[in-house]
Parts: C-alpha cells; sequence; structure tokens
C-alpha cells in the first residue's frame, strides 16, 4: 500500500512540473498590408519597377557579354506616367529621363565603340544621379544594378 | 496493479513535463502560445518575423553608442516611432529612449509602412549602423516630413545618424 502512495506522490510531482508558471501567450501576426492602407505604387513607380526588373535581367547578360534583348518600349512611358501624390514631373526629371531612354537604348547598339559594360553603367548612373535630386529611397536597390 | 502504476507514470511524464507549443498558420495569420499570460497581436510588414529576443530600445542605444561609421550589426529590436514619411511611408523614425532617433529604411524599397503610426510600438528585424547624412538627403526628408522652406534651407552640414535597414517590422497593436 505504501508502495502505491509513494507512486501517486510522484505522480503529483509529476504533474506539478507542467503547472510551475508555464501560463501561455498567444502572439497574433497577420498580414499588415491587408488591415492598414499602405502606399501600393504609382503608374511611374510601377514602370520604375518595370525596369529594374528588365535592368536586372539585363546585367546577367551585359556580364556575359551578349545581349539579346530589345529596347522595351515600355520605357517611353516614363514620358507620361503619372507620379504619386506627393510628386510632379520638373525640368530635372524630364532632363534625366530623356538621358535615361537614350543610354538605355545605346545598351543595344551593335555599332558602338564604347564597351557594353560601360554602356549599361551609364544608364544605371542616370538612374541614381536622377534620384539624388527627388526621391531618395530606392538608390540602394539601384546600386545593386552596377557592374564593378 | 504494479505494471499498470508504471504505466501510467510513464504516460503522466510525457504528458506533463513535454515543451507544450502549437502553431496555426495560413498565408495571413500565425498563433504562437508562449511563456507569457498576455495575449500580444501585431500587424506584419515585408518579412514575416517574431518578436522573440527582440532588444529594448535602451539597450540598443547602447550598441549604438558603442558603433562607429562604417560598423553594422544584424539585429532586433523593439521601440516607438516618433515619426513616418507622409510622402509613401518609405521610412520612420524611432525613438531610442536617449535623445537620440534611428532612421529606418526598408530593404530594397520593398514595403511601405502605414502613414498614420506615429506613438505606435514596433519590433524590427535587420541590420542597424551608424552613417552619415548627407545634405541633400536630409532636406529631401525634411520635405517629406512636410518642414517649411526656411526650415529645410537651415540644413547646412552632414550629421551623423543611427540608421537600421528592416526586411521585417511588426507593429503592435493595442
Amino acid at each position: 500500500m505504501l508502495k502505491y502512495v509513494g507512486y501517486s506522490l510522484f505522480l503529483v510531482l509529476t504533474f506539478s512540473c507542467n503547472s510551475s508558471g508555464n501560463t501561455e501567450k498567444k502572439t497574433t501576426i497577420v498580414n499588415g498590408s491587408q488591415r492598414y492602407e499602405v502606399y501600393q505604387g504609382s503608374e511611374m513607380a510601377n514602370v520604375m519597377r518595370g525596369m529594374h526588373a528588365f535592368n536586372l535581367q539585363l546585367k546577367k547578360e551585359v556580364e556575359n557579354g551578349k545581349v539579346t534583348t530589345e529596347f522595351p518600349e515600355e520605357f517611353l512611358k516614363i514620358h507620361t506616367a503619372e507620379f504619386s501624390e506627393s510628386k510632379s514631373r520638373n525640368a530635372t526629371f524630364d532632363h534625366y529621363s530623356g538621358k535615361f531612354v537614350e543610354a538605355q537604348k545605346l545598351v543595344f547598339a551593335e555599332d558602338s565603340s564604347v564597351s557594353l559594360t560601360e554602356r549599361y553603367n551609364n544608364t544605371i548612373d542616370l538612374c541614381i544621379s536622377c534620384h539624388q535630386t527627388e526621391c531618395t529611397g530606392p538608390i540602394p536597390k539601384i546600386k545593386k544594378l552596377l557592374i564593378k | 496493479m504494479k505494471r499498470i502504476f508504471l504505466l501510467l507514470m510513464l504516460a503522466t511524464f510525457i504528458f506533463s513535463c513535454k515543451n507544450e507549443s502549437k502553431q496555426t498558420e495560413d498565408s495571413t495569420d500565425i498563433t504562437q502560445d508562449m511563456s507569457d499570460d498576455e495575449a500580444i497581436s501585431y500587424s506584419s510588414f515585408g518579412k514575416e518575423i517574431n518578436d522573440d529576443d527582440a532588444l529594448s530600445a535602451k539597450r540598443m542605444a547602447t550598441h549604438f553608442e558603442s558603433m562607429t561609421i562604417g560598423d553594422s550589426i544584424d539585429t532586433k529590436m523593439i521601440a516607438k516611432v516618433d515619426e513616418v514619411c507622409q510622402a509613401k511611408g518609405c521610412w520612420m523614425k524611432v525613438d531610442l529612449e536617449n535623445g537620440e532617433q534611428v532612421m529606418v529604411k526598408f530593404k530594397d524599397y520593398g514595403f511601405f509602412m502605414p502613414k498614420d503610426i506615429a506613438g505606435r510600438e514596433v519590433v524590427l528585424n535587420g541590420k542597424a549602423f551608424v552613417n552619415e547624412v548627407p545634405v541633400e538627403e536630409q532636406r529631401h526628408y525634411a520635405e517629406d516630413a512636410g518642414q517649411s522652406a526656411e526650415e529645410i534651407a537651415k540644413i547646412t552640414e552632414p550629421k551623423k545618424t543611427f540608421s537600421f535597414v528592416a526586411d521585417g517590422v511588426l507593429l503592435k497593436e493595442d
């Protein structure tokens, strides 16, 4: 009988280990962009995201020394796309966007005396220069496009 | 009888001392059982993170103070939001509780925060570093924050700042 009492005591002690202050905290995490209104990007932002994605691919081709793509005509939307509310088209933007389109087209020129890498990097440098005047946030991301 | 008791003991041991942890998950909702008695709700932005082992703002302040320009550390910190970019929510400043602020940007410009969360608590995961912000960039931030042309013109020197590039942010719900 004493044995069974001993076993029972052991059981009680074992149960107590489960309840030693280990109450639960529930942490609930929900997707913030579904709960809050966050900036989704203007037409211009989307054009530029497309430019980034294209140049990310183009970078690989330039590094491999052979460009198989062509200048995307959609890039010309840079001259007409709507800005986000807080920004507007100005002379500086028009200057840089014109230079950018010219430089990007030169990457696809077959008769250039300038190296492919240099032409490509010139394009990216123009993006960075323009962003330094107006919207600096994406600069670190754009810099990753440069071929070193 | 003895065998039954031994089996009972074994079963009790297994069920009582295991580390209870259950997690239900779908694309937008994760519930974690932890070892306190408080329910906490967060909204997640960017990469999904948790609040485990996050450093307090005061603790983080001592790390920042010991860092020099060019140093960086991977870390997770809790802080109160002082200010958010009013143009897009593309940066925010959080309080270090020592009179200084940390400028927070989001990795690869990959996500944005709500613009009306000043005063709220956030958990930031990413890279902390000390850098120098050029005049032009300071003026840009001042412009986004809605400061007057007179105030913006007063910015004439580079400033040493504490910075953070977050890949994930949790916004604590009240």
